[in-house]
């Protein structure tokens, strides 16, 4: 192949957002035709799949292939990718009869309760029977395609970025609509009897032979951008467009042509009627089973998702040392952590113990819990020690009485926020490394000394960090059949038995609910004799709205400390990404320097106090009490102060994910110069010379805030949405649950405020071999 | 799953067909970069030696965000896109303005940087707002030639204006839902 070929062929653009949106159709397609093409074969069979898919990967072709590339230079490169959009694209995606599946796919819950409503909706319904009426579909298309070739719209939309998409959108939109009436996806239903078919698509063959007429014939060229444009493979400005005009013509009278043929031999065949149509899939009556079919009908009835059933992951999880597998490998982890802090070089940038866990550590745990769960305590290295605990024979007592709540984890969470900020700890390395042997060294001491896991249920801090947030986690360790444990008189899973021991935080599986104090150890699953454990998927957020009797924890509406621990962690979250602002930092600059203070510790700690403790009371007990009163709600302040402070846990989850994201993002490749070097330091070098390149790895800096928004975005709204279901469930009426819920929800948009203002502002890139702000 | 339910499901999506299958493709196809735009525009060809040389640069460029500059590089005699041309791009800022020391003197333009290969292309970052000179040096085999144009740099829209898609979404869903609730209580 010559180099300008070769060159031509690899002028694809690949669009990270372009590939997720067409994987996510597909995957929602295939999820959804799986299950359609098991109840119904006949009427989705293999080759709908292949269609839809088809679809997808021609408009890939034309956004993304060479095609784009060229179409600002060569007006036939334009053309062809227009003609793909036109005439291509819509008609596989049609065949797809994409409509079922894709409803089938979506989430059962989504499909049902947030699209049902609409779908029911006799406006709506009416709006899409206009819409496909043959005179509506026709029109729209012929506008669209006779307007965009007109030379001042093509040349808005090639010098406009914006104008071009909304081109290339209406192009795509109003040709779906005119293969519409021709394809007739199953399961619509047609307007106008078959004979018109033909005649629609003639009739839209004479305009495509009228608009490529001009384009072949004329004897100037009609478009100024492809005069101007640099002369390629010998071609001019006017053959080119004559290409154009050709290309319109021939492949575009001849997708119009055929299936006009098609129809009008089906229509002269004898046994044919008339009439509406009775086609494969098109425009049919759907054919429901008339009776009971077991067999297909119980394929439609999907056991929730169990990571425990994916055959090698889950096999792992459940296997007797796949937990001390995990745990293994963090602890080495840490270990190498410990050395480098104590004995490497004391710059947080170059250091394993300044950036692993301050980098990496807590964005991939946050994430993990976000679209997994409480990963991190399942691999928690600190357990280890109690192991050799239990091995010395001491013997264990009950954590006492005073102390069995979240209390001492708030101030301790608190204690840490706040020191974190006041001593630079992301900046010191060795400090770090000793943090971590201190960690080992408390969880050793509290679980040699006391039963179960005393450390992880009221002390360590980053398990109630795991804990908080992984009510919104979207796996649960939870029963899989109720009934099964209706009938067990062992109750293994907390008491365990020979070969297993149970629950150590004491959380009896079938009275289990939500992720709070569930380690994901999974001994449960381990113990359970009737293999009745799974770790299965859940809507997240549904935990807070509910309010049931929780093993071990009682009602959370009646746990402050659960929703002080909740309101530290959420506000801390902006508490923390705050400190690291341009604005911030110099106010408190400037508040040490007026109060006269050589050291910034008091203006820090007041900053924290107000930010943590005075502002998170004023604000939700002003809300609550506000609220209450306004709605004259029977339910008791404190249960609502509980339940309102724990529905903001997903903005608080939110924005740990975007601050911690951003300082992975804006570095990612920072570890690897880190180990190599770390690695050389004790003579082990396989890894080679530290390339300190690798430090300048990192995502734009607008699709970090981007990423960022949406992030926050999700959180605010799914923190709205709970609190919306907890004021409906506490007050019946709309009205009042709406005063209610109102000045809550003013408090959860505030601080959605203060996140996107603390993104805009230039943020420290603490531990990161750059040293900027960013 | 029982049988009224798939009834019901049938019944309903038969009759949403049209409006649910637009949406959902539209929807798609909105996605704000589904639909990419062309290149660029052509700032300057010229008839320069044994060479034809074109500059291209996005219609807008903003200051301080980088923009993608790209020069293509042609025989003169036949019109043939050289593909091993060596090609520099330097820059003089407006008056007033001046170049910082990680700044814009100049720049090595390769086709690996370029979306189409057949261009030589590099991403510049222009730090002031004005009117830019750039040059665009290309030699090949011995032969040199260059090629000069103004660029036009703006002020950028501010960062909060360019979130505003994102900005939008939560009022967008929370009308979405209080509609999705006013369907719900909508006796039947």
């Amino acid at each position: 192949m010559s180099p300008t070929a070769q060159a031509i062929f690899s002028s694809w653009s690949i669009d990270p957002k372009l590939a997720l949106g067409l994987i996510v159709s597909a995957l929602l397609y295939l999820r959804g035709w799986r299950v359609l093409h098991r109840i119904t074969p006949r009427r989705f069979p293999v080759w709908r799949l292949g269609a839809f898919f088809g679809g997808l990967a021609v408009l890939w072709l034309a956004i993304a292939s060479p095609l784009d590339a060229f179409s600002g230079l060569l007006l036939s490169a334009h053309m062809v990718q227009h003609l793909l959009l036109l005439s291509v694209v819509p008609p596989l995606i049609l065949f797809g009869a994409p409509l079922l599946p894709l409803l089938r796919g979506l989430p059962r819950t989504f499909a049902h309760d947030g699209l049902g409503p609409f779908l029911s909706w006799p406006r709506l319904r009416r709006l899409g029977h206009w819409l496909t009426h043959p005179v509506v579909c026709w029109l729209a298309m012929a506008v669209s395609l006779c307007a965009w070739h007109v030379p001042a719209a093509f040349e808005l939309a090639l010098h406009s970025p914006a104008w071009h998409r909304v081109e290339h959108a209406s192009f795509l939109g109003t040709s779906l609509l005119f293969w519409w009436p021709v394809i007739r996806p199953f399961p619509s239903r047609p307007h106008w009897p078959l004979w018109t078919v033909p005649i629609y698509l003639l009739a839209a063959d004479l305009l495509n032979t009228a608009l490529c007429a001009i384009l072949t014939f004329s004897e100037h060229v009609l478009y100024p951008t492809y005069a101007a444009a640099p002369r390629l493979f010998g071609t001019t400005a006017l053959s080119d467009q004559a290409a154009a005009g050709v290309i319109m013509w021939v492949p575009g009278s001849l997708v119009f042509l055929v299936p006009a043929i098609v129809y009008t031999t089906r229509l002269l065949s004898p046994s044919h009627s008339l009439a509406y149509p009775v086609t494969t899939g098109a425009g049919t009556a759907p054919s429901v089973p008339s009776r009971a079919r077991p067999g297909p009908i119980a394929a439609m009835v999907r056991a929730p998702f169990d990571l425990l059933n994916v055959p090698v992951l889950g096999r792992f999880l459940r296997a007797r040392y796949g937990r001390r597998a995990l745990q293994a490998m963090l602890l080495v982890v840490a270990i190498a952590v410990i050395a480098d802090g104590l004995f490497g070089p004391q710059t947080s940038s170059s250091n394993l113990a300044g950036v692993l866990p301050w980098t990496y550590w807590r964005a991939l745990t946050v994430v993990a819990l976000l679209t997994a769960g409480n990963l991190f305590c399942m691999a928690c290295p600190f357990m280890l020690p109690r192991e050799l605990g239990r091995r010395l024979g001491l013997e264990p007592r009950a954590w006492p009485r005073a102390l069995r709540s979240k209390w001492l984890a708030v101030g301790l969470l608190m204690l840490f926020f706040w020191a974190y900020e006041a001593f630079g700890l992301w900046d010191k390395p060795v400090g770090t490394a000793w943090i971590i042997i201190g960690y080992f060294f408390a969880a050793f001491l509290v679980d040699a000394f006391f039963r179960g896991a005393s450390f992880c249920k009221y002390v360590c801090p980053i398990g109630q960090f795991h804990f908080v947030n992984s009510l919104i986690s979207p796996l649960e360790v939870k029963v899989r059949e109720p009934d099964v444990c209706a009938g067990c008189t062992t109750h293994d899973c907390l008491r365990g038995n020979d070969e297993q021991r149970g629950c150590e935080t004491s959380l009896y599986l079938p009275r289990k609910a939500g992720n709070m104090d569930c380690t994901f150890c999974l001994d449960c699953v381990k113990a359970c004799p009737h293999d009745n454990i799974g770790l299965q998927v859940v809507v997240p957020g549904t935990d807070l709205i509910r309010n049931p009797r929780r093993s071990s924890l009682g009602r959370l509406s009646r746990r402050t400390d659960v929703a002080a621990l909740a309101l530290v962690i959420v506000f801390a979250a902006f508490t923390g990404a705050a400190a690291m602002v341009s604005p911030v930092t110099g106010w408190l600059a400037g508040l040490t320097s007026r109060l006269g203070m050589a050291s910034p510790l008091p203006a820090i700690s007041l900053f924290f106090v107000t930010a943590l403790l005075l502002t998170p009371a004023i604000a939700m007990g002003t809300a609550v009490l506000l609220g209450r009163s306004a709605a004259q709600a029977a339910t008791p302040t404190r249960e609502l102060l509980c339940r309102f402070s724990l529905a903001l846990i997903p903005l608080g989850a939110a924005m740990w994910a975007a601050h911690f994201l951003f300082h992975l993002l804006a570095g990612y490749g920072s570890a690897v110069p880190i180990l190599q070097q770390a690695a050389g330091t004790v003579g082990f070098h396989l890894l080679g010379r530290p390339d300190w390149a690798l430090s300048s790895l990192r995502l734009d800096a607008n699709t970090i805030l981007v990423l960022q928004t949406l992030l926050l975005d999700a959180g605010l709204l799914l923190t709205l949405y709970v609190g919306w279901r907890i004021a409906r469930e506490c007050v019946p009426r709309v009205r009042a649950a709406l005063r209610l819920f109102a000045p809550w929800a003013c408090v959860a948009i505030i601080l959605y405020v203060v996140g996107i203002w603390i993104f805009l502002q230039p943020m420290q890139m603490r531990g990161m071999m750059m040293g900027a702000s960013m | 799953m029982s049988m009224n339910r798939i009834t019901k499901l049938l019944k309903t999506a038969r009759e949403n067909a049209a409006v649910l299958s637009l949406t959902i493709v539209l929807a798609m196809i909105f996605c704000p970069s589904v639909v990419k735009a062309d290149g660029g525009v052509v700032r300057a060809t010229e008839t320069q030696g044994p060479f034809i040389i074109t500059i291209f640069t996005p219609p807008e460029i903003s200051r301080d965000l980088p923009a993608e500059v790209a020069v293509m590089v042609q025989r003169r005699a036949t019109g043939e896109v050289m593909m091993d041309a060596a090609v520099d791009l330097s820059f003089i800022p407006p008056a007033g303005a001046t170049i910082q020391s990680n700044g814009l003197s100049a720049i090595r333009a390769t086709r690996d940087r370029s979306a189409n290969k057949l261009l030589y292309g590099s991403s510049a970052v222009f730090p002031s707002v004005g009117d830019w000179q750039m040059r665009a040096s290309v030699r090949q085999g011995g032969e040199n030639a260059s090629v000069s144009c103004l660029l036009p740099v703006g002020m950028p829209a501010r960062r909060l204006a360019g979130l505003w898609p994102c900005l939008a979404l939560p009022p967008f869903v929370i009308a979405l839902f209080v509609m999705n609730q006013w369907l719900r209580r909508r006796p039947a």
